[in-house]
């Protein structure tokens, strides 16, 4: 039982980081991002054992991932509300590239369907192969590819039109 | 000019969800507090599971008294469990099962077994000629047997060796506490077992 708990904290703390950038690049909030890996390695920690010996464990954990970030759209009491009053929270420090396609780029992708989003945070961020992005979303792989290729082409529109707009101001 | 057909190349989108993600702020809490939630993940399943098999076997026990109660009317499914008599009389006109149940006897091994080690419990569970509960074990698998004989109480498990000898000891006086707690009532037993099992639709 020892062992098992240890291998759980090396697997979690080896990998939340990575999955916290794939979760953040999936809902666009780090705060959302952080409860959604939190969740996702909490599920992970219940069957432990049962997927590490499958040599499942970063898949069931990308599905987790996936299911709870596609949960938040199809639940309404889970989706972000508006509120007048913002909590005081530090503001994060600038990229060093901000130069307003991060705003951009966040605004392109939250403008594809939560799905579509999905399959363009997991084949190009995640590297997966469309065989891998479709067995984690239990889509077919021609799916995957058309999904990817629409996704890919809004975000490229986005980005040239900001480059193009970019070279007119200069 | 379109990309449809074709893999594009996702080099410059790569880079773009890479800037995206340069300004993260730090980790706000450490693997202890994932582990915490996943703990209480995992309470919240064994309760669920445990009150899903309570409720199960109080259904069976209904089920077999209605049976073996010459012609009462078989009782709705409950949908909660009722507490168990602490006055040690038989249960009083009701339909509950007399004596001492199965239900408390899994409520007391609960006390030393895990519940994830309890296996599927067969419908036809219950108390046999003799004083017998024979319960299925998991990993490693076997067949748990209570039993309450004589005013003492033994549990054994075959194959040998399944549960360690001390933790048999353990639900042994746990069974035991709980029978005694009860006021040593007697171990009525629930009716023929497996084949022997009156044909329903023959009635």
């Amino acid at each position: 039982v020892g062992e098992d708990r240890e291998g759980f904290r090396e697997y979690a703390a080896a990998r939340r980081g990575h999955l916290r950038r794939t979760a953040y690049l999936l809902c666009g909030d780090w705060y959302l991002a952080d409860d959604l890996v939190q969740d996702a390695l909490a599920k992970l920690f219940v069957h432990w054992r049962r997927i590490r010996s499958r040599g499942e464990v970063d898949p069931y954990v990308r599905r987790m991932l996936v299911n709870g970030y596609l949960a938040t759209h199809r639940r309404p009491s889970r989706r972000e509300v508006t509120t007048a009053d913002l909590p005081d929270r530090p503001a994060p420090a600038p990229a060093p590239t901000d130069d307003g396609t991060r705003d951009l780029l966040l605004r392109a992708l939250s403008e594809l369907q939560p799905s579509q989003r999905t399959i363009v945070v997991l084949r190009y961020w995640d590297d997966l192969s469309i065989e891998q992005t479709a067995a984690t979303l239990g889509c077919s792989p021609g799916n995957v590819k058309s999904q990817a290729a629409r996704g890919l082409n809004h975000l490229r529109t986005v980005l040239s039109s900001a480059v193009a707009a970019e070279g007119g101001n200069r | 000019m379109s990309q449809q057909n074709a893999e594009p190349d996702p080099t410059d989108v790569r880079s773009a969800l890479a800037t995206l993600v340069a300004d993260e702020p730090t980790l706000p809490s450490g693997v202890d507090d994932i582990e915490r939630r996943g703990r209480r993940r995992l309470a919240r399943r064994r309760l669920g599971w445990a009150a899903g098999a309570v409720a199960a076997i109080v259904g069976v026990s209904l089920g077999a008294t209605a049976l073996t109660g010459g012609g009462t009317p078989a009782a709705p499914a409950p949908v909660a469990v009722a507490p168990a008599p602490v006055d040690g009389g038989p249960a009083g006109g009701s339909q509950l099962a007399q004596g001492f149940t199965v239900d408390a006897a899994l409520r007391a091994l609960g006390t030393v077994l895990p519940a994830e080690q309890v296996g599927d419990l067969p419908m036809d569970i219950g108390w046999r000629e003799g004083g017998h509960l024979s319960i299925p074990v998991v990993a490693p698998s076997g067949t748990l047997t209570l039993t309450i004989a004589g005013g003492t109480c033994t549990a054994t498990v075959d194959p040998a060796g399944a549960i360690g000898a001390s933790r048999l000891d353990a639900i042994a006086d746990a069974i035991c506490a709980a029978w005694r707690a009860d006021g040593s009532p007697a171990i009525t037993p629930a009716g023929p077992a497996g084949p022997e099992q009156p044909d329903l639709a023959a009635q």
